[in-house]
């Protein structure tokens, strides 16, 4: 394992009863990677990311944080937002800063200060946490998280219950600390959050990863080019296409036809010979959608153990 | 060799206190626990008046009925100096003779009036050290219930707000975590047992001003050690064991149920002894109420009822052999250790291996 690895889980295994709730989960994060776990509720991504801060335990598998097997030492150097924040409802924010933060060293009221206006809760700071909306408590939980200044951070579902706004707002904060080479772990069911952040993916489903790598990559590799047209005779069009061997649809009032863009020329040919012209033709963006539904369409619940 | 940089006990230890002060629950169980024990530790004393006017009415009837010149029956309560025939109550035209009324009136006085003081004598039923031993008994037993109570609200609290998990994902190892839990408990326990005693003698204090007692109300420091160390071993023991099922079933409401039935079988068990029948009672030896009885029966006596009579002796007779009913204080208290140290034991281990479910 290169010491430069931030996180590195190892056939990670969990099971609640007869429940597998995570089954041999390998992932491996470099620094300055946005790693995102994407899977629906249940496929064990809070599990994972509970294993891997040592929340629960595993039934087998090890998590390696920073180059060494994780131990209560090294999660001093990781910043977590979960669902269950945790803060003292009778307590400002402010004061579960200072009183939470004060656990590895004096804390640095400034550094308070200046957290709390990075999340925007300055004007709210004294105010007690539980008269925060949803929004402002993961507000206060990504000033906990950064307080250190940690390397690396950990987002579990960090936009869930929260309106169209603060969801802006928290996918903005997780791309500026991004754009600071921090290293992020972003687990969310929500395809549009990990498309616009990560740059890595894993997806579950059934506690199981069905597919990993760069997310570019993965984009490029589940959807083969489309080509979008707008063109005279939309179905003489089609069955042109089909004869000439492509796959072609009709989409609203336009033709879809799967093909890289080096086939651009050929299409057009193909389609003047027959005497259909092109006013308009676009490369369509393949997305995430597709590298999750191919990922996850063919796979299984697994059986519950007897 | 490496220097631990782990979260320093201390450091959860000034949070968890921190929060202890401010967290509302524990100012509303300490208000409810010293009313309900000012309230029931003040019963036994309230039968104090009727029991001395119940004397006054029958003194008075005998001087009434001296007065008519009726014979006076006291049976073999006269004293030895006196004879009735010598001292003949009416004469012969049946007048009554003022100064053997008056020796009569005296004898009544002087047989009545002893016992009025006895109740609050050293040693009587009323006395201040007496109501202290019987207010003992009740304060104990909201003293256990409220001892839980905190404990299930202390442990189940970071369950339930997420603030285990902040802390474990934070870097804070979970013995230390429990460790500070069980301190801030110790605390609790410290405060309420103080407290408790503070309520008890203040109360029976008021009542015995009350009294028109010959000797003044005086505090043995002897048994007010004895007050302290009693409550404080048995709050630290019950909230240990509140702890183990707080941590067991890790959620309020399953918790302070458990820990409530837990109490009530257990103070019920406090007056079972091998000596009595039923189930309970043969099983009786082995359980924690059980020994904290014996640690009750051996420091403040034999529990009396209100007319004076006692019941839950220290030995019975069976056949041609003397069983002892508590077991003695030599024992009880290492085993009543034992049991609180095997929860707080069990609790530690048990935290630091369970899962901490969002």
């Amino acid at each position: 394992m290169s010491e430069e690895t931030i996180l590195k889980t190892e056939d990670l295994t969990k099971r609640f009863g007869k429940i597998l709730a995570l089954d041999r989960l390998d992932l491996e994060i470099l620094p300055g990677q946005v790693f995102g776990l994407l899977g629906p509720n249940g496929s064990g991504k809070t599990t994972a990311i509970s294993l891997i801060l040592g929340l629960i335990r595993p039934n087998s598998g090890k998590v390696y944080l920073f180059g060494e097997e994780r131990k209560p030492e090294n999660l001093k150097r990781v910043g977590v937002v979960m669902d269950s924040q945790g803060f003292y409802p009778n307590y400002s924010g402010r004061d579960n800063l200072r009183m939470f933060g004060s656990l590895h060293k004096p804390v640095d009221d400034r550094r308070v200060d200046e957290v709390l206006e990075l999340v925007g809760l300055t004007n709210r700071a004294h105010s007690s946490f539980k008269s925060y909306s949803m929004g402002m408590k993961q507000r206060l939980s990504i000033a906990f998280a950064i307080l250190d200044d940690s390397e690396f951070l950990i987002f579990d579902e960090p936009t869930n219950g929260m309106d169209p706004e603060g969801i802006a707002e928290i996918r903005s904060l997780i791309l500026q600390f991004a754009g600071q080479g921090k290293t992020i772990l972003l687990a969310s069911h929500l395809l549009v959050e990990v498309e616009q952040v990560c740059t890595h993916l894993a997806i579950l489903k059934y506690g199981r990863v069905v597919k990993q790598g760069e997310l570019q990559q993965l984009m490029l590799e589940a959807g083969r080019s489309e080509l979008e047209m707008a063109v005279t005779d939309l179905e003489k069009a089609v069955a042109v296409l089909f004869d000439a061997g492509y796959n072609a649809r009709i989409e609203n009032t336009r033709v879809v036809v799967t093909a890289h863009e080096g086939q651009a020329q050929h299409v057009t040919a193909v389609l003047a010979e027959h005497g259909l012209f092109i006013s308009e033709m676009k490369k369509r963006k393949s997305n995430l959608e597709s590298v999750f539904l191919e990922a996850t369409r063919r796979q299984q619940a697994p059986k519950r153990l007897t | 060799m490496e220097k631990c940089s782990c979260v320093p006990v201390f450091q959860l230890l000034q949070l968890k206190l921190s929060k202890l002060f401010r967290n509302l629950a524990f100012w509303l169980v300490a208000v409810v626990m010293i009313l309900l024990t000012s309230y029931f530790v003040s019963v036994p004393a309230n039968s104090y008046h009727p029991r001395v006017e119940a004397t006054q009415i029958s003194l008075q009837a005998i001087l009434d009925s001296i007065d008519n010149g009726s014979p006076v029956l006291m049976g073999d309560k006269y004293p030895d100096w006196f004879s009735p025939e010598e001292y003949p109550l009416v004469d012969l035209g049946g007048a009554v003779i003022p100064e053997n009324a008056e020796i009569y009136k005296q004898i009544a006085h002087d047989y009545f009036q002893p016992q009025i003081d006895a109740l609050t004598a050293e040693g009587g039923e009323y006395s201040f050290s007496h109501l202290i031993d019987k207010g003992v008994r009740q304060a104990i037993v909201f003293l256990v219930i409220f001892s839980m109570v905190m404990a299930v609200i202390v442990i189940t609290t970071g369950y339930h707000t997420g603030s285990y998990r902040l802390m474990v994902s934070r870097g804070a190892k979970r013995s230390a975590i429990i460790f500070t839990e069980l301190i801030t408990l110790a605390v609790v326990s410290v405060i309420y047992s103080v407290l408790s005693t503070l309520i008890l003698f203040s109360i029976v204090w008021l009542m015995y001003a009350n009294f028109e007692a010959l000797s003044p109300a005086s505090i043995s420091l002897l048994q007010t050690v004895n007050v302290v160390w009693v409550f404080l071993l048995t709050s630290l023991v019950y909230m240990a064991i509140a702890s183990l099922i707080a941590t067991l079933l890790a959620s309020s409401t399953p918790a302070m149920l458990g820990s409530l039935v837990f109490a009530f079988i257990s103070l019920g068990l406090f007056n079972t002894t091998p000596c009595d029948q039923g189930l309970l009672a043969g099983v009786s030896s082995v359980t924690l109420g059980y020994n904290i009885g014996s640690i009750m029966h051996g420091v403040f006596g034999p529990i009396s009822s209100a007319n004076g009579s006692s019941f839950g002796g220290s030995i019975v007779v069976v056949g041609s052999q003397v069983q002892q009913c508590f077991r003695s204080l030599n024992l009880a208290v290492p085993l009543v250790l034992v049991y609180g140290a095997l929860a707080a034991t069990l609790t530690y281990f048990n935290f630091s291996y369970k899962d901490l479910k969002g």
